[in-house]
């Protein structure tokens, strides 16, 4: 019965399937949700035990809009999923998840991450250059398909913890600094 | 020889039964161990498919999620590892094949295009399973998996076991009987041989011997026993046969005379004149019958059945079902006159159907025999007979009726004559008084001699007529009928009459006289001319004696007068009672000739008779009887 319900609900949901015609953005804004399915937060990360994952979009308004359609009423386990944007100069450490858009600059980047660092936050960017400068997840495009890196030294450094079958769909996964 | 066939036959059924029931345990037993093994083992390929589709669906949930489809087909083809599965498939959500392995030389084409309903299925040859992958309560797609179906090869290979282990054991019951059965066939053997050599020699004397104490052992007591039995039998037999053969002769020579007896009735049947039929007992004519068909033209078909029936007149018809009817259930004989189709005379004539119930030795009715006979002239002739008899009365009536009219005509001329003759008499009796009174002194001796004549004459004449007037009254007077005491009657009348007498005095004898019924005045009449009569007629003798008596009959009285007086000749007896008659000389005895016809007469008018008894000198009995009437009460 429940699962009927969710299939109702799933096919109401438009963009969540591969679909032929969804954009880039909103196949971003369907891994940033799907991640947190296969990701374990240190339990001090939250409040309460039902306390609202809350994801961050920095940059990235495209993907915030869809994100936040997309993730409206779903839970992630008992907790409820809720979309913010924000601005590198918020206070970031209380996010689960921040994604940095393309439009970001370096700087801005560096920053936004640097803020989040040792801080139980996953940090998502998008481009080759994220990892490099210390995200935990990466997207890049491979043959026309949306792929993601993963570096398990930053994902330490902010006491995550990877589900190893995210990493089995990993394009690349980092494991030294 | 038959022996030893049924001898082979019974080992053969022995070892038959043997092998049978072993078969069909060992059949029973393999079927079930066969259909549990096959059971079990489609369960557990289920188990298996199941348990595998749970790991790969779960491991190939990421790639799934992440559109990773080269990481899928490189999960899928981890099935490599396993023989038995030779196809596997992944669906999106949407229903759109993702990623695909099929076993190396299996068909790529076999996959589903698209996913159906979570489930395992089963096939003659291979197992399917279809179900979903879901993470984190999200459903990503469907996974697939075929795997072989060994089943049938199973199953064959677990009844060739099951023929071998089969094979083995009816080979070890066979033995095993064919040994056991001898020692159980052996006395039965025996048996038959000495029943064997009972048939052919008739040697009744023969005797099984007793080898053991169980069933073949009662077998044998039994079978000696009736050997006993039957030598006796023959024995019997022989001298009821050599009764029998006596008894058949006796019968033979009876049959003889009965079938003497059978041709003799059917002679007599064909030498007599009447049409001869028989009927079952519905009255159904099923037989030929020549005679019948010869006199009405009827053939076979017509009469058969009912059909008879029709032969006669359609106005008898009715006449003949009643009687049918009748008979059918009274079972009695009946005999009825009825018209016939006669085919020579070309119309219906008269016949006598007569039928007599045929009855067996229980009473119960078995047919009809009856017979036809033609009573057409008789039938005429009677009619005839009838036809003339009525003319007869017919003319006697008339004849009759002229008779009374010339009567009644006589009467009245004789009343009228009476009547004229009166007045011209009472002149001659009143002109003689007159000239005997007042002439008497001009008539000398003889010519008052000759007037005494004349008047006694003339008075003679007047009483002639007066009787004459009575007598013709007589038929024209109607008649007063009442109870009559005759006791008194005759008594008071004769009272009377011998106050006038002047004759000597008879000895009268009276007797008991029963009352009569009629009218009084004529009765009185009876009397007193009868009285008269004896009086009269005894009136000569020396010792005069009268008479007076009655009988009674059951339906009349008889009265009678006697007298000794002189009596009559017997011969004239028939002329007493004319009017007229008189057997003796006025100048012997006065009296007119009329008394006795009025007798007659007024007797007659009662309904009774007279008539008289007697012999010149030796005196008269007249009779005179009248009926009895109930009405009369004491009488």
């Amino acid at each position: 019965m429940r699962r009927v319900l969710i299939v109702m609900i799933l096919l109401c949901i438009p963009g969540l399937g591969w679909g032929q015609e969804a954009s880039e953005q909103q196949v971003k804004a369907a891994f940033l949700y799907k991640f947190t399915g296969y990701v374990e937060w240190p339990p001090a990360a939250f409040a309460q035990a039902d306390s609202p994952l809350v994801i961050g979009v920095l940059d990235g308004d495209e993907v915030a809009q869809d994100l936040t359609r997309m993730v409206s009423g779903r839970r992630v386990g008992n907790r409820l999923l809720q979309v913010r944007r924000v601005d590198a100069s918020d206070s970031l450490t209380d996010l689960h998840v921040l994604f940095i858009g393309r439009a970001a600059s370096t700087s801005r980047l560096g920053k936004a991450l640097a803020a989040v660092r040792g801080s139980s936050v996953l940090t998502v960017s998008d481009g080759e250059e994220g990892l490099a400068a210390g995200s935990i997840i990466g997207f890049l495009v491979v043959d026309q398909q949306m792929r993601f890196q993963v570096s398990l030294p930053a994902a330490n450094r902010n006491a995550l913890k990877i589900s190893s079958r995210l990493l089995s769909v990993a394009y690349q996964v980092v494991t030294e600094p | 020889m038959t022996g030893t066939v049924r001898f082979t036959s019974i080992r053969l059924k022995l070892i038959l039964l043997v092998m049978s029931v072993t078969f069909l345990a060992l059949v029973v037993e393999g079927v079930a161990t066969a259909y549990n093994d096959w059971s079990r083992y489609r369960d557990s390929l289920r188990t298996q498919l199941i348990t595998l589709a749970d790991i790969i669906s779960r491991a190939s949930a990421p790639a799934l999620s992440f559109n990773d489809a080269k990481t899928a087909s490189e999960t899928l083809a981890v099935l490599g590892g396993a023989p038995k599965v030779h196809a596997a498939a992944l669906y999106t959500a949407k229903g759109e094949l993702f990623a695909r392995y099929v076993m190396p030389g299996r068909d790529e084409q076999a996959l589903p295009r698209f996913p159906e309903t979570d489930g395992v299925r089963l096939t003659a040859d291979s197992v399917i399973v279809f179900q979903r992958v879901v993470d984190n309560n999200e459903i990503l797609g469907s996974l697939y998996l075929e795997m072989d179906n060994d089943q049938t090869e199973r199953l064959l290979s677990s009844v060739a076991i099951l023929a071998t282990v089969m094979a083995a054991a009816m080979l070890i019951a066979l033995l095993l009987s064919t040994r056991l059965q001898r020692s159980v066939i052996q006395p039965l053997l025996s048996v038959a041989g000495v029943a064997q050599r009972v048939v052919d020699t008739r040697d009744f004397s023969l005797r099984a011997p007793l080898t053991s104490e169980d069933e073949t052992g009662a077998l044998v007591r039994a079978f000696n026993a009736m050997l006993d039995e039957i030598e006796q039998r023959a024995v019997e037999l022989e001298s009821v046969n050599r009764s029998l053969e006596h008894e058949i002769a006796d019968r033979r020579s009876a049959q003889g005379a009965l079938q003497l007896s059978e041709r003799r009735s059917l002679s007599l049947v064909s030498a007599i004149a009447a049409v001869t039929w028989v009927a079952d007992r519905h009255g159904a004519w099923n037989g030929d019958s020549p005679a019948w068909a010869e006199y009405t033209g009827q053939r076979a078909a017509d009469y058969q059945g009912l059909g008879w029936r029709n032969a006669f007149h359609d106005d008898d018809r009715l006449i003949i079902n009643i009687a049918w009817e009748r008979a059918l259930v009274e079972e009695a004989p009946f005999e009825i006159d009825v018209r016939l189709w006669n085919r020579e005379s070309a119309g219906y004539r008269f016949v006598s159907l007569r039928a007599v119930p045929s009855k067996d030795a229980e009473g119960t009715l078995e047919e009809w025999v009856g017979s036809i006979s033609d009573i057409h002239d008789r039938r005429l002739a009677e009619e005839e007979v009838r036809m003339l008899n009525a003319e007869l009365e017919q003319r006697v009536k008339v004849r009759t009726e002229q008779l009374e009219e010339a009567n009644r005509e006589l009467e009245s001329f004789s009343y009228s004559v009476s009547h004229d003759l009166r007045s011209p008499v009472r002149a001659v009796s009143g002109f003689s008084k007159i000239l005997a009174n007042e002439h008497a002194q001009q008539l000398d001796s003889e010519g008052h001699r000759l007037l005494g004549v004349i008047q006694s004459e003339a008075a003679r004449m007047g009483a002639l007529i007066d009787d004459l007037l009575a007598f013709s009254r007589m038929g024209r007077k109607a008649m007063q009928p009442a109870v009559v005491d005759m006791q008194t009657l005759s008594n008071s009348t004769l009272q009377s009459l011998l106050l006038q007498h002047n004759g000597s005095v008879p000895e009268l004898r009276v007797g008991s006289l029963p009352q009569a019924w009629g009218d009084r005045s004529l009765l009185a009449q009876v009397w007193s001319n009868l009285l008269a009569n004896a009086l009269k007629f005894s009136g000569k003798v020396d010792k005069p004696a009268v008479e007076i008596g009655a009988i009674s009959e059951d339906d009349e009285h008889i009265y009678f007068v006697r007298d000794n007086g002189a009596g009559f000749d017997p011969r004239y007896k028939a002329k007493l009672f004319g009017v007229f008659q008189r057997l003796h000389d006025a100048s012997e005895f006065t009296g007119t000739g009329v008394g006795l016809a009025l007798v007659q007469r007024i007797v007659t008018r009662h309904g009774g008779r007279v008539w008289a008894d007697g012999a010149v000198g030796k005196g008269a009995t007249f009779y005179f009887t009248l009926p009895r009437k109930e009405e009369n009460g004491n009488d």
